[in-house]
């Protein structure tokens, strides 16, 4: 497993939707890469023939919801914590700046 | 004649029975304790006595419950309709749920009085409570140092006897590990036996929410009442919920004890080490029959954990991105902009280190790597726990491999800092209960704690053991001097 | 230059169950905005999905009748991207554990039969409606081979 450079860290950043000033990019850059060089203990392991556990329940057991109607909450309720609100609509900047 | 506030669930709930002491005297003394002790402390990031009152009047109305007048602090990542409930993090300044988790609702239904909630690590990523938004919270024992995380506020409340008990929350040892820097009882039950219904995830295949109490007692009483199957979470398992008091018979002549040899390794504290292992004579002399054992992957469950629970973590954490409720940065040019502004504005250091690891291990090209791979290990790992649990019935470990560092002393090496959690990582992974009891002291003085772990859905085995071995020590009645 | 025009189909359809795929809100379309909503389907911190088992039914019941196979074991996965429309900024939907496969419907196309292979997902798909929360309906999703190409 490799380290990761600064390039690398930028674009997860932007994936995550977290900008990161030239600081924060070096040290978080230098946290990662030793973290990972830890990580990376794991390819001590052959797990070619080992199936994954993406949860620790031991027998699956299908579960389902009727389609009965439950009560929604109301429309304040709903938009109650919005930082901005506009009559009964979550308020967003628009999606690209000036269109 | 005993403080009111330093008194057990179980004492209390016998008193009040019987007219001996009133709920609301309660109330004012826990109040009083936390108005003289919270600001060395800092267990609380919201106390609030009036309406606690009310929520007393309003148990007070109806059939009296089995914790009818007990005050009890939740974690601040649980959610309590219309009140604050912020994980720590400016990123949720101002929220308030127009709902109450599945467990809130299961401990009014019977009588408990919610007290506040506690200060934690910032979305329940640390193992040191120093990464909350408020500040840490201090460790009663040595107010220079942690008192452990995530759940340090609700552990250090407990401890310093400003609350009854409290609620916490377990990802990778996050309620067992501060019990056992802070001499209390910790308990993360079985994955799937408490609900997660209003529990505000961290990795949603480890999470699960659990007692912190003084005594082992007062934890079976309290996950009496939280347990059990609820149709609001489709990970919830509807197995019965036995009465766990019945465990508590003081008899451990023939339990099977297992010592993995795996956890006794460079790096484990030489007090702590034998601590332990005077714990495990006293297994002995109680008539358990103690054998070696072996988890022989032990070694790669803080690589493995800290790859998926990060995972899991960028995704539940999305969010949070100033749209729906919480933070919203101000002045951004457009939608995207907003993202990236409030998001970074609103999460910590280690909030950003973990969703970084996270979508980087989850992204394209380097799931299988990564994510994948942390996966099958992980099937491993819960393996070692199948074979181990055919010899025996519980397995008893060291909880923590220090005690109690100093504020401040290991975050600039976060990786330091994971591995405060390498024994308490494979309860997690392989979804098995495992309990933190106080089992002794280090030479200055800071506590220790004995971890027990058993199979899935047997916390009556870890009851079983944790009552006895509690009833035959007394490390559980030292108090610190705040 | 000669190109190759390659044409599948992916198609959604949308199930129709009283209520959303995850949570136990109303499915009615036209009311005002917002008003058929809860925890789950706002993606409120700590709230959970839980499967609609009608959507399911009705999701296997397509699946049989375009002749796919089953899968024994199917998997929800989350695709995660940020929009202001998707609460939790992740769709669930299905990856690699799909609910059906190897699908045929035979069709008549320049005289001749011609079977198109497909298979089908399950997924929380986004309606369009006046809302900017949009409603979480469920959908299946059937996608085709490459079923026609035409050389010019």
């Amino acid at each position: 497993m490799e380290s990761i450079d600064s390039k690398t860290v930028r674009h997860v950043a932007l994936l995550s939707r977290l900008s990161l000033s030239d600081k924060e990019l070096e040290a978080q850059s230098r946290q990662l890469t030793s973290i990972l060089s830890y990580i990376s203990k794991l390819n001590e392991i052959n797990t070619d023939a080992v199936s994954p556990t993406s949860h620790p329940l031991t027998s699956l057991k299908n579960v389902f919801r009727k389609d009965d109607l439950k009560p929604s909450l109301s429309t304040d309720d709903a938009l109650k914590n919005a930082p901005a609100r506009e009559g009964d609509f979550f308020r967003v900047p628009q999606v690209i700046e000036g269109k | 004649m005993k403080e009111l506030y330093s008194l057990s669930a179980h004492e209390l709930q016998k008193m009040i029975a019987v007219g001996e002491v009133d709920p609301a005297t309660l109330l004012d003394a826990i109040f009083d304790r936390i108005g003289s002790l919270d600001k060395k402390v800092r267990a609380f990031a919201l106390a609030d006595k009036t309406k606690a009152n009310d929520r007393l009047k309003r148990a007070s109305e109806k059939k009296l419950g089995r914790l009818y007048g007990i005050p009890i602090l939740v974690k601040d990542n649980i959610c309590v309709k219309d009140e604050a409930t912020t994980c720590a993090s400016k990123i949720l300044a101002g929220f308030r749920p127009t709902y109450d988790a599945t467990v809130i609702r299961k401990l009014e239904d019977e009588g408990a009085v919610l007290i506040g909630k506690a200060n934690m690590d910032e979305f329940a990523f640390g193992s040191s409570c120093e990464t909350s938004c408020y500040g840490p919270t201090r460790n009663p024992w040595d107010l220079e140092r942690i008192p452990g995380g995530s759940s340090g506020g609700s552990v250090a409340a407990v401890a310093a006897d400003e609350t009854i008990a409290a609620l916490g929350s377990d990802t990778g040892g996050s309620i067992r590990q501060p019990a056992s820097l802070c001499g209390v009882v910790g308990l993360k039950p079985t994955y799937g036996r408490v609900s997660r219904y209003g529990l505000i995830a961290f990795a949603s295949s480890l999470d699960q929410i659990g007692p912190i109490t003084k005594d082992v007692r007062d934890a079976a009483l309290i996950l009496n009442v939280i347990a059990g199957y609820d149709e609001m979470d489709s990970t919830s398992v509807d197995v019965p919920v036995p009465d766990y008091t019945k465990s508590l018979t003081n008899d451990v002549k023939g339990l099977r004890i297992g010592v993995p040899k795996e956890y006794f390794i460079k790096g484990l504290d030489k007090d702590i080490e034998n601590s332990v292992k005077k714990a495990i004579d006293v297994f002995k002399k109680l008539g358990a029959k103690v054998s070696e054992v072996s988890l022989p992957h032990t070694e790669y469950a803080v690589s493995t954990y800290y790859i998926i629970a990060p995972a899991e973590a960028s995704s539940n954490l999305a969010r949070f991105d100033g749209v729906g409720y919480g933070f919203r940065a101000k002045e951004s040019a457009d939608l995207i902009d907003m993202y990236l502004k409030t998001r970074s504005e609103g999460f910590g250091d280690e909030a950003k280190r973990r969703i970084l690891l996270g979508t980087y291990c989850l992204s394209s090209g380097y799931y299988d790597a990564y994510y994948l791979k942390a996966l099958k290990v992980r099937t491993k790992i819960k393996e070692d726990f199948d074979k181990a649990f055919k010899d025996c019935d519980c397995i008893v470990t060291p909880t923590s491999p220090t005690a109690a560092f100093k504020i401040g002393e290991r975050m600039d090496d976060p990786l330091s800092m994971y591995l405060s959690d390498v024994y308490t990582i494979p309860a997690n992974m392989a979804g098995i209960p495992a309990i933190s009891v106080p089992c002794g002291f280090t030479a200055n003085g800071l506590p220790i704690g004995l971890q027990i772990l058993a199979k899935a859905f047997d916390e009556g085995a870890i009851f079983r053991a944790a009552y006895a071995f509690e009833q035959n020590t007394d490390f559980h009645l030292r108090k610190p001097k705040l | 230059m000669k190109y190759e025009t390659v044409i599948g189909l992916e198609v959604h359809l949308q199930l129709a169950t009283r209520t959303k795929a995850f949570c136990g809100c109303s499915t009615k379309f036209g009311q005002k905005p917002n008003s058929q909503t809860c925890p789950v389907c706002l993606g409120f911190p700590g709230s959970l999905p839980v499967l609609n088992e009608d959507a399911f039914r009705f999701a296997l019941k397509v699946a049989l009748a375009l002749n796919c196979k089953i899968q024994k074991i199917i998997k929800f996965d989350r695709k995660n991207y940020y929009y202001p429309d998707l609460p939790k900024n992740f769709q669930i939907s299905q990856y690699d554990m799909p609910l059906a496969y190897d699908g045929v419907v035979r069709i008549i196309a320049e005289g001749a039969g011609k079977d198109i292979r497909l298979s089908a997902y399950i997924w929380k798909k986004t309606r369009e409606s006046s809302c900017i929360r949009k409603e979480r309906i469920t959908a299946l999703s059937i996608t085709t081979e490459a079923a026609c190409r035409f050389l010019r």
